[in-house]
């Protein structure tokens, strides 16, 4: 195979899967979390919820992206990306975005955390559906 | 005879894809998360500002008063 032709198909590749990395946090951030952050009125500023739940959610996804590779390409089982998926979203990323919008919101503190958790449950349903199938190509 | 090595990499060949949408998720990733930390540094600080300045014309006001 011609060197060059296998770059571009890495790139067209590597460009899909960008495309999916958008979807995958764009998506479940403006249709499910956005909106119960706002209504459960923890706070007005829309550009901040939206930016906070897209960097946990790019984080998350890179990390998992990662794991999914690296469980994909040894003899590991995929009892690592279940463990992860639990770890980070019961606790790492409701706990972390809780702390974040404490900075920016007047609500109390047990009304943040329990909308930070409600998003991130709902959000993280689809989540586990979207991945099944867009990652089934390992 | 020309010797193929992707094709003779028998099923591994399917982790040249995979790789090449890790790297292209990765480097998105990175990108919009260098972004979002730095508006996000930005909207904290604008707001603690804002705060402070809240704070220090009502306790101007309490010493006025």
């Amino acid at each position: 195979m011609n060197i060059f032709l296998f770059y571009l198909v890495m790139i067209v590749i590597a460009l899909f899967g960008a495309v999916i990395m958008i979807l995958a946090t764009f998506i479940p951030t403006f249709l499910i979390e956005l909106p119960i952050i706002y209504f459960g009125k923890i706070t007005k500023n829309v550009i901040f919820i939206a930016i906070l739940n897209l960097l946990t959610n790019v984080l998350f996804n890179i990390a998992l992206i990662l794991l999914y590779y690296i469980c994909a390409t040894t003899n590991f089982s995929f009892w690592p990306v279940i463990i992860f998926y639990a770890f980070a979203e019961l606790l790492v990323i409701p706990l972390s975005e809780a702390g974040l919008y404490r900075k920016i919101s007047d609500a109390s503190s047990k009304r943040i955390i329990a909308f930070s958790y409600l998003a991130n449950i709902a959000s993280c349903l689809p989540g586990v559906a979207l991945s099944i199938i867009l990652f089934s190509i390992y | 005879m020309t010797y193929n090595i992707l094709l003779d990499m028998g099923w591994p060949l399917l982790l040249i894809p995979a790789m090449g949408i890790t790297i292209g998720f990765v480097i998105v990733g990175i990108i919009v998360a260098v972004v979002c930390i730095i508006l996000i540094r930005k909207m904290i600080q604008k707001r603690r500002d804002e705060k402070y300045y809240e704070e220090k014309a009502q306790r101007e006001k309490n010493e006025s008063e």
